[in-house]
C-alpha cells in the first residue's frame, strides 16, 4: 500500500521570496502565484513559524497575450540560474521541435540545491487561458521554444479567475485571491470524481481540491475573527463580479452550479474525512482542524457564500 | 415550492397541504396516550366527511412515546373499525429526531420533508394553553410601564389565558407582592423587592424552552456581529419575530448598563422557528451539554410585550426576558442594577392608569 506522501514543511514567505528573486524584475508583474503557496502566503506571510507542505508551486503568466513569451524568458533565466527540470523518466528533458505538442513536457523547475540539500519542491509554469468560450476546451496547451528544448505550457479555463484582482506582494509578484482559487476549484469539481492522485494512499483529487476550498474558507473566517474584518462576507460578491468579467454570458450557469461539489463533499462522511486529512497535511498543517470544525466551515460556505452567489446569479 | 406556500392555517390547530392529487389535512398532537390518539383519528375521519373524496388526513405525533409497533397497531385497529372507504384516507405518523415513523399515502410521500419541518416547528412552539406563569410574566412587564389598577379582563385579553387561569395567576401575583386587592379588583404594587422580582423572573425562565448553540470552530462571530447579521435579515423582512435578549437586549433598554461585552448572543423567539440561525451562522451546532460554551442561546417563549414591539433598529426582548438571561449567564449584580434602573424609569415615566377589569 502506498504511504502518505512525505513532504518537507516550507516557509511560504521564504519560498515566495526565492521564486520572486529568481525572476527578472521587469517580468514579476506578469506573474501570479496560484495554489497552495499563494494560499499559504496569503494567510501565513506574517508568521515566521508557519509552514506549508507542498511539492509544487504554480506560477501563472498573465495576461494571456504575453504569457508564452514571458514564460520562455523566465524559463531561460531560471535555467541559467541553475534551476533544473524536475527529474522524470519521460518528461525530464525538453522535447524536439518536431514533437507533438501533447507529447512535450510541462516546465517543472526545481530550484538549485541549498547547502547541498536538494529542494523538495518545484515550480510549474501555467499560462493565463484565452478568452472564454462556452464550448471551448477546459484545458489548452501552447508550445514553448527554449534553449533546453521544447516544452508545453498548459492553460485551464477556470484559472482565468486567478487573474481577477490578484493581490500584490512585497516581492513584486502577485498571488491569486483565495476566494478565486476556491471558486476555480469548485467549478473544476462539480462532483466527487474517482480519479486518485499519484503516490498517495488512494486520495481523490476532488477531495484534495474541494478540501482546500474549505481550508481557505476556514482560514478566512479565522482571520476575520482575529482581525475584526469581514472578508468572508465579500466572497460571494467578488466571485459573482469575477464570473461576469471572465465568463460573460455563462456566468449565471457557472454561479448556480458552483456549489454542487461542496454539497457532495459535505454529504459524504468518508470523502469529507479524506479531504480534512489532506488539508491537515497541507494548508491547515499548523492548525490540526477537527471534523466538526471542518464540517461547520462547509455549512458556512454554503450559507454565506454559495447561496448568496446563487441569488446574485438568479437575480441577473 | 415551499411549506409556507402550502400551509393555509395555523399549524398549532390544523394545517392543510396542497397536493395535486388532493389536499392533505394535518393534525399535530403531543401525546403518548392511545385513548387521546384514537379520538384524534376519529376526529380526522369526521373532518374528511366534509372534504372532497380526494382529500386525505394524517395525525402527526410529536414528542410521543408510542412505539412504531404501537402506531401500526392503532392505525390498523382504527381502520378495522371505521368505514373501509377511509382506509386509504387517514394516516398516522410520528416524528422523532427529525425522522418519520409510520406511513403516508404514496401520493403524499413528496410532502414528508414539509411535514417533518412543520412538526419540528410545532414541537418547538411553546404556545398552546396559556399558563398562569405567562400571565404573571405579562403582569410583571406591565408593572414596568404602568401603575394603578390591573384588570382581570385586561390581562385575559392581553395573554389569551382563560378566566380561571388569570384569576389563579392574580392570587399568585398577590403572594409575589406584584398586586394587591383593591375593592373588587386588583392594583399593581408601588414597590417590588428584588427578591420577589428574582423569584418571578426565575419562574418565567423555567417556562422558556432553551436551545443552545456552540461553535465547533472556535471562531464564531462576536455576539454583536451576529446581532448585526440578524438586524440585516430583519431589514430584508426576514425573521421579524426575533428579539435581542441578554446583555445586548438589556443595553438597548438601559445603555448605561455596566457590562463591557456580551459573552454570548441571547435571542427570544415566539414562533418556534429557528431556521434563521443558519443565516446568522450556519456553522453553529445545537448542544444540550451545559458544559459546552454557548455562543448563541435561543429562548422560545411567549412575548409578554404583546404589541409593544418598536419598528426599525434592533428590537430588545422584554425586560423580564433580558433579566432572565442576565441571571442565567451569572451576571447577578448587573441584573439587579438593570432592574433598579427599570424601576426608577417607571417611577419617572409610568402613568397612573385605571384599567377596568
Amino acid at each position: 500500500m502506498t504511504q502518505e506522501p512525505l513532504v518537507v514543511p516550507l516557509n511560504p514567505s521564504e519560498v515566495l521570496a526565492q521564486v520572486a528573486g529568481a525572476l527578472p524584475e521587469q517580468l514579476r508583474s506578469n506573474v501570479i502565484i496560484c495554489g497552495s503557496l499563494a494560499a499559504a502566503y496569503n494567510f501565513f506571510s506574517g508568521d515566521s513559524a508557519a509552514s506549508l507542505r507542498t511539492k509544487d508551486v504554480d506560477m501563472l503568466f498573465s495576461p494571456q497575450t504575453v504569457a508564452v513569451n514571458t514564460a520562455v524568458e523566465v524559463t531561460e533565466q531560471l535555467m541559467a540560474a541553475n534551476w533544473k527540470q524536475k527529474e522524470d523518466a519521460v518528461y525530464g528533458t525538453g522535447g524536439r521541435p518536431e514533437d507533438n505538442l501533447e507529447d512535450l513536457p510541462v516546465v517543472r523547475l526545481r530550484p538549485p540545491e541549498r547547502e547541498q540539500e536538494p529542494a523538495q519542491w518545484f515550480l510549474e509554469l501555467l499560462a493565463a487561458p484565452p478568452q472564454y468560450q462556452v464550448d471551448g476546451n477546459a484545458k489548452t496547451n501552447q508550445r514553448l521554444h527554449t534553449s533546453a528544448g521544447d516544452f508545453t505550457i498548459p492553460s485551464f479555463a477556470y484559472l482565468a479567475l486567478a487573474e481577477w484582482q490578484p493581490l500584490a506582494t512585497q516581492h513584486g509578484i502577485f498571488i491569486a485571491r483565495p476566494e478565486m482559487m476556491a471558486l476555480a476549484n469548485m467549478l473544476h469539481h462539480p462532483r466527487i470524481r474517482d480519479d486518485v492522485m499519484r503516490d498517495t494512499p488512494g486520495w481523490k483529487r476532488s477531495n484534495k481540491d474541494l478540501g482546500r476550498v474549505l481550508a481557505m474558507a476556514y482560514l478566512t473566517v479565522v482571520r476575520d475573527h482575529q482581525e475584526d474584518t469581514e472578508e468572508f462576507d465579500q466572497w460571494a460578491q467578488r466571485m459573482w463580479a469575477a464570473l461576469k468579467e471572465k465568463f460573460g454570458g455563462d456566468a449565471r450557469r457557472l454561479a448556480l452550479g458552483a456549489g454542487s461539489g461542496i454539497d457532495a463533499l459535505l454529504a459524504s462522511h468518508d470523502n469529507l474525512a479524506q479531504a480534512l486529512r489532506i488539508a491537515n497535511l497541507g494548508l491547515l498543517a499548523s492548525l490540526d482542524v477537527n471534523m466538526d470544525a471542518f464540517a461547520a466551515t462547509g455549512r458556512r460556505l454554503q450559507a454565506e457564500v454559495l447561496e448568496p452567489l446563487g441569488k446574485f446569479a438568479a437575480a441577473d | 415550492m415551499t411549506a409556507e406556500k402550502h400551509l393555509e392555517s395555523d399549524l398549532r390547530i390544523d394545517s392543510r397541504l396542497k397536493n395535486p392529487s388532493g389536499d392533505l389535512l394535518l393534525e399535530f398532537k403531543r401525546t403518548s396516550g392511545a385513548i387521546e390518539l384514537r379520538g384524534v383519528l376519529l376526529s380526522l375521519a369526521y373532518r374528511l366527511e366534509a372534504e372532497p373524496a380526494s382529500s386525505r388526513a394524517v395525525c402527526v405525533l410529536t414528542e410521543s412515546r408510542l412505539t412504531n409497533e404501537r402506531l401500526q397497531e392503532e392505525i390498523m385497529r382504527f381502520r378495522a373499525t371505521v368505514n373501509p372507504a377511509l382506509d386509504d384516507r387517514v394516516f398516522l405518523i410520528a416524528i422523532r429526531d427529525g425522522r418519520a415513523q409510520g406511513e403516508l399515502s404514496p401520493m403524499d410521500a413528496s410532502l414528508l420533508p414539509m411535514i417533518i419541518d412543520a412538526a419540528q416547528r410545532e414541537s418547538a412552539n411553546p404556545t398552546g394553553r396559556v399558563s398562569q406563569q405567562a400571565v404573571r410574566t405579562a403582569a410583571l412587564s406591565r408593572w414596568l410601564t404602568t401603575r394603578g389598577r390591573l384588570g382581570v379582563a385586561d390581562m385575559q385579553r392581553a395573554t389569551g389565558a382563560s378566566m380561571p387561569t388569570v384569576i389563579a395567576a392574580f392570587r399568585a401575583m398577590q403572594r409575589d407582592g406584584l398586586v394587591y386587592p383593591l375593592g373588587s379588583g386588583w392594583c399593581l404594587a408601588d414597590e417590588l423587592p428584588w427578591d420577589s422580582v428574582r423569584r418571578m423572573v426565575d419562574a418565567h425562565a423555567a417556562e422558556r424552552r432553551v436551545i443552545r448553540f456552540r461553535d465547533p470552530t472556535g471562531h464564531a462571530r462576536s455576539p454583536m456581529a451576529m446581532a448585526e447579521r440578524l438586524w440585516k435579515l430583519q431589514g430584508n423582512g426576514e425573521s421579524p419575530s426575533v428579539d435581542l435578549g441578554g446583555v445586548l437586549g438589556a443595553q438597548l433598554h438601559y445603555p448605561d448598563l455596566d457590562i463591557t461585552g456580551a459573552p454570548r448572543l441571547d435571542l427570544c423567539i415566539y414562533d418556534g422557528d429557528t431556521r434563521f440561525v443558519r443565516k446568522i451562522d450556519a456553522g453553529l451546532v445545537e448542544t444540550v451539554d451545559l458544559a459546552d460554551k454557548a455562543v448563541l442561546v435561543i429562548h422560545i417563549t411567549r412575548d409578554p410585550q404583546s404589541g409593544l414591539r418598536q419598528t426599525g433598529g434592533m428590537h430588545p426582548a422584554s425586560v423580564v426576558d433580558c433579566l432572565a438571561d442576565l441571571l442565567e449567564i451569572g451576571l447577578h449584580a448587573e441584573a439587579q442594577d438593570f432592574w433598579r434602573a427599570m424601576a426608577r424609569r417607571r417611577q419617572e415615566t409610568a402613568p397612573q392608569k385605571e384599567t377596568l377589569g
